[in-house]
């Protein structure tokens, strides 16, 4: 990670946390989700993965909008196999814009559209907050099923902010140990971010603020340590926060396993964290080191179209497969009020 | 997790209460690696130290989950029924729980490992078939059915998932806009109330407990508020969360709000 991302991840920030990003769905609009995926390192496989997910629902039948929001290093194009697309993020927000629908470039799948990154504009790779919420106030409007976010390295505001405002967070990694190491600071940022978020902490807040020191007095290592510390001495503000974490939806995907041991790191990662964070981490699976997938990228094909017969293919199916069927089981209990 | 942060040792190896001998062991192998000393998952979080204190708690907690003797008198004492499987049940012919397993498998469009066709309860059982069922939730299905269908046939079973089917008792029910309210708002979550989801519901009290695995004496202490006859709060948690997953509510808001009750309760004189 670079030093810039590292220093805005920090607590005391040069921005301040604000309202949280809200991206739940107007009452009455049709069924609707917003995927983010991301990953603390680059290099991790997150922009391949990103586009054969989408491809996976576009293929179904779903309508599906690809969003580069690797801001600064966008390259989803290329992954598809298109030439820099004419309109990018950038134009975002330019006068003559009206609706994000401007930017989408169609691309050799039917029904998959994309929105290109910006090239070269430090200002969208610095949102404020207030723009952030009108991009993602604009991609709701977006005519499709499913929007997918491709979200930078990192753990910047930004990456942070779209992953949590999400229905669907997806990490990946590789079983290495610094790309382990990122995903965690990753997944502590987040719920940190999360934390000062929550409007509610009112008094509470100077007692968190008192945790976020490894050596504090009360002997609260863990994020968990926080969470049951919080419930017995402030009990109605425990509860929310254990809510809002209980909602906190993060899958993992180990991707480039070639050892059994490899794939067996995902489970590992699951129980860290529900001892050491207290929520339960959805481990997809993973998805093994494959040459195909290296002479897909270089001859700039997506892999599900060019190697449909790659092993790789069914495995990630599966994943998209469980997600949108817990989804749909989510969605359920909402519209029954549970 | 209790109040005094203490995990159960189905919480220790993360599976739940009526995980068979199979899933136990896998579970502590996995546990374990997680917490090895060459292990990728654990170092950059926990200390040699702490790593060493967890292993001897997944230690501890197989070497009693794993022995069926041991495991039996841990579950008495802290009030889970014993843990005989829903194969087991059906093979001793506990049809009630092998009748809502099925319903329960159908319900998620997948068969499951276990083979009911054989079962000659299975035309005289009298909630709805599990074709209609199925067509049912279809039904409810969002707008875009089509992919979402579609997309949901694309899941096989879970590549290795921990952990065993989470059991839920569907029925129809006359609708009842106040209690449904109620249900929502989430308040005043006590044993009571949620035998009024229950009966509301019109699941019986032996449908919940053989679902729950719990014993009789833990459940009527849970719905009739006797709190002091409740174990640990770390496992009345766990029933209240099986209770409300049986009931399809949202069992992480039922449970925090029950156990604020239960505190509440606990921590007032004279208690």
């Amino acid at each position: 990670m670079n030093k810039i991302a590292e220093r805005e991840a920090l607590p005391e920030g040069a921005e301040s946390a604000g309202a949280p990003l809200t991206s739940a769905p107007a009452p009455g609009t049709p069924y609707k989700q917003i995927w983010a995926i991301g990953g603390g390192k680059g290099g991790v496989g997150k922009t391949l993965i990103t586009a054969n997910f989408a491809i996976t629902l576009a293929k179904a039948g779903a309508s599906v909008t690809l969003v580069d929001l690797d801001l600064g290093g966008a390259n989803l194009h290329t992954c598809l196999g298109l030439e820099q697309t004419e309109r990018t993020l950038t134009d975002l927000f330019s006068p003559d814009v009206k609706n994000l629908s401007e930017l989408c470039s169609p691309t050799n799948v039917p029904n998959l559209s994309l929105i290109s990154g910006a090239q070269d504009s430090l200002n969208v790779a610095n949102l404020p907050h207030a723009q952030k919420q009108k991009l993602l106030n604009k991609l709701r409007q977006l005519p499709s099923d499913y929007i997918i976010l491709d979200l930078g390295a990192g753990t910047s505001y930004n990456t942070l902010d779209f992953f949590l405002a999400a229905d669907v967070g997806i990490l990946v990694v590789l079983p290495e140990p610094t790309s382990i190491e990122n995903a965690y600071r990753f997944i502590k940022s987040a719920f940190y971010r999360k934390l000062k978020n929550i409007e509610y902490l009112y008094d509470a807040r100077s007692f968190v603020d008192s945790t976020m020191n490894r050596k504090n007095e009360l002997g609260i290592r863990t994020p968990a340590d926080l969470l049951r510390a919080l419930e017995e001495q402030y009990p109605e503000v425990g509860t929310k926060v254990r809510n809002a974490i209980g909602r906190f939806d993060i899958k993992l995907v180990v991707n480039q396993s070639r050892t059994e041991t490899d794939s067996e790191v995902g489970f590992g990662v699951r129980n860290v964290c529900k001892k050491y964070f207290g929520f339960n981490l959805d481990y997809l699976g993973h998805l093994e080191y494959d040459s195909a997938v290296w002479q897909s990228v270089r001859r700039k094909r997506p892999l599900a179209i060019e190697f449909p017969s790659s092993p790789l293919v069914p495995n990630i199916q599966r994943m998209v497969g469980h997600i949108v069927a817990e989804q749909a089981e989510k969605l359920k209990r909402t519209e029954l009020g549970l | 997790m209790g109040k005094d942060g203490k995990q159960s040792y189905y919480e220790v190896l993360d599976v739940s209460f009526n995980a068979n001998s199979e899933i136990i062991r896998t579970a502590y192998i996995r546990a374990k690696n997680a917490y090895n000393r060459d292990s990728l998952a654990a170092y950059s979080l926990f200390d040699k130290e702490e790593s060493k204190r967890i292993l001897n708690e997944i230690e501890e907690a197989y070497s009693v989950l794993s022995d069926s003797d041991k495991r039996r008198k841990y579950d008495e004492s802290h009030g889970i029924l014993s843990s005989e499987s829903v194969y087991e049940s059906y093979h001793r012919g506990n049809h009630a729980v092998a009748a809502f397993a099925r319903e329960a498998m159908s319900m998620e469009g997948d068969s499951g490992s276990f083979s009911f066709e054989d079962d000659p309860f299975r035309r005289s059982h009298s909630s709805p078939p599990p074709a209609a069922a199925a067509s049912a939730a279809v039904k409810e299905a969002p707008k875009a059915e089509s992919h979402v269908d579609r997309l949901k046939a694309l899941q096989n079973m879970d590549q290795g998932q921990l952990g065993s089917r989470n059991y839920q008792i569907s029925r129809t029910h006359e609708t009842n806009p106040d209690m449904e309210e109620r249900i929502k708002k989430c308040e005043n979550v006590t044993g009571a109330f949620l035998r009024t989801i229950r009966e509301y519901k019109k699941v019986s009290s032996d449908e919940i407990m053989n679902i729950l695995k719990i014993s009789k004496n833990y459940f009527t202490a849970l719905e009739e508020d006797d709190i002091s006859r409740l174990p640990a709060n770390v496992f009345v948690r766990g029933f209240v969360i099986q209770y409300a997953k049986a009931l399809k509510l949202d069992h992480e808001k039922i449970a925090n709000a029950y156990m604020d009750y239960l505190r509440t309760k606990r921590t007032a004189p004279g208690a």
